[in-house]
């Protein structure tokens, strides 16, 4: 702290002579800037417009939906493998971006009993801390109604996780994907939270957010998400909307679909037959 | 206007400035490309590499397994969901044959309610016999093609196997080496020894014949794809054993 105040006084005048000069010099500078980035912007879109998201794929052609058939599903579980193997997956019990649900209902009971992935019984059944399978608990139980649900990210036309991220790392794409932006998401958990459907968990590792995305670096290249293609059964059905002879028109066409709680408005892109009214 | 809200002005100008010229230099230049967030989030997603690379990759190779897997029963199960993700193999090394297909296969075909009547499932310790200990799918399944009678006889294989088995395997009382040695037989030949519907009815056959029979299938002298593999595993005193017990049994066809 200076005590002389005429000191003080022409030290700040020659600062604010100083700050002016670099305020003009940082003025110009900024409309060169400006004009550098008008400049790139139109080659941006430019590629846009060629092709986008890689030379071959074009998202604006696509519309990705997705059936699940829960009347097929046998709950073997190798989808939920495959998808751990695919999009690396943290290898324990408790971090899934696709599961399966069980359903039953025994006799005299009007409420579903549920398990999937979190109960310690079907931990231990599969004979490893990280993985599961579904136990034969009700082997010997009077069932009236079982079934088996596959769950994962519903990918949704408004999609509330993406409202809610503070920093744009999470957005729908024009193919109707919900994507996370590893490098910009700071782990907030806010998307989590938001998720109607717990599709959503947190990578303790990478500190980010996580979720299906419909193996997105598969179907940009032709192929089918990783769940699709290991399905023994066909309980799992993914295609292109825009496509008429995509299995996904033949199935939404030909079955009485369901999505998952409608009631939220986020208009989900998962659709489903063979669940009742118990499932969420 | 007074000096003092001039520079009050100006010094906010010049915040602002810096904080747009900083936001320029911060944001990554794909970030309002489609909306706000970074397009090239997009192109690096969609460069990940597939890790399931799917039967034509396989078929590259293993045309022959390819050409028996596809005509089976198992043709909706692709080599991955078995054998893994493809990943780089061959580059990568071998991938996994699964040793325990007990606890494999089990995870589609153990009877648990909950699965659709139209999947094919069993009780672990009754199939195909009661039994005690572990007995491996493989013995008597082509895991490629497992339905026994396999895919050269359509009309053999639609027929109903496990009623047969039923009926026939609770009143027979045979020792546990008998119950183990007879397991591969009693899918086929019934646990009776009498089922000629999808194979030669074997029991009340002469001793001797059986013997030689089996003898000449474990040397590959006789050829059918079922039994050299069922019988390549056999001692000469298991085979003894299995001829003598299906001499001993009552012969005739099955009603």
């Amino acid at each position: 702290m200076s005590q002389d105040p005429s000191k003080d006084k022409s030290g700040r005048r020659a600062f604010l002579r100083t700050a002016g000069k670099a305020l003009a010099g940082a003025l110009g500078g900024g409309a060169l800037l400006a004009k550098s980035v008008a400049q790139d912007e139109p080659v941006a879109a430019d590629t846009g417009a060629k092709s986008f998201p890689t030379e071959d794929y074009d998202w604006t052609e696509h519309r990705w939906a997705y059936g699940i058939d829960a009347t097929r599903c046998i709950g073997c579980l190798r989808c939920v493998e495959a998808c751990k193997s695919e999009n690396g997956v943290a290898e324990d019990a408790h971090h899934f971006r696709t599961w399966v649900e069980r359903y039953v209902y025994l006799e005299g009971e009007e409420k579903a009993r549920v398990d999937s992935h979190n109960d310690p019984q079907n931990i231990a059944a599969s004979g490893s801390e990280s993985e599961y399978r579904f136990d034969n608990r009700y082997q010997d139980e009077n069932v009236t109604k079982a079934f088996f649900v596959p769950k994962m990210c519903n990918q949704c036309q408004h999609p509330s996780c993406v409202q809610v991220c503070p920093v744009g790392a999470t957005f729908r794409t024009e193919d109707g994907v919900v994507l996370i932006d590893q490098t910009y998401c700071i782990g907030c958990e806010y998307c989590v939270q938001a998720c109607p459907y717990g599709a959503r968990y947190f990578n303790e590792e990478t500190r980010t957010s996580d979720k299906c995305n419909w193996c997105y670096h598969r179907i940009t290249k032709g192929l089918l998400p990783a769940c699709v293609e290991v399905c023994p059964v066909g309980a799992r059905i993914f295609g292109d909307r825009n496509d008429p002879s995509s299995p996904i028109n033949e199935f939404i066409d030909n079955n009485r679909i369901h999505v998952l709680k409608p009631e939220t408005g986020n208009a989900p892109t998962c659709f489903y037959v063979g669940i009742d009214k118990e499932v969420s | 206007m007074p000096t003092h809200i001039v520079r009050l002005l100006l010094l906010l100008a010049a915040l602002l400035f810096l904080a747009v010229l900083g936001r320029n230099y911060v944001l990554d230049p794909s970030y309002y490309q489609f909306g706000n967030y970074r397009g090239d989030a997009v192109v690096e997603i969609a460069a990940g590499p597939p890790q399931y690379r799917g039967p034509a990759y396989c078929l590259m190779c293993h045309g022959e397994r390819h050409a028996e897997w596809t005509a089976g029963v198992h043709r909706s199960v692709k080599c991955e969901v078995c054998h893994g993700p493809a990943r780089e193999h061959p580059a990568s090394g071998p991938l996994p044959k699964p040793d325990d297909t007990i606890k494999l296969c089990t995870v589609c075909h153990e009877a648990m309610p909950g699965r659709p009547a139209a999947q094919p499932q069993i009780v672990i310790a009754e199939h195909p016999v009661p039994h005690e200990g572990d007995l491996q799918c493989l013995t008597c399944h082509n895991p490629h093609s497992p339905k026994i009678g396999g895919q050269d006889e359509p009309a053999a294989a639609e027929v109903e196997l496990a009623p047969a088995v039923a009926e026939t395997a609770a009143p027979v009382q045979i020792s546990k080496r008998l119950v183990v040695l007879t397991t591969p037989c009693t899918p086929c030949h019934g646990a009776d020894g009498r089922n000629s519907v999808m194979s030669a009815a074997i029991a009340g056959s002469e001793r001797a014949a059986l013997v030689r029979k089996l003898q000449e299938y474990r040397s590959g002298a006789l050829q059918h794809p079922v039994m050299n593999a069922v019988t390549s595993s056999l001692s000469d005193e298991d085979i003894a054993d299995l001829a003598e017990y299906y001499a001993s049994l009552p012969g005739g066809p099955t009603q």
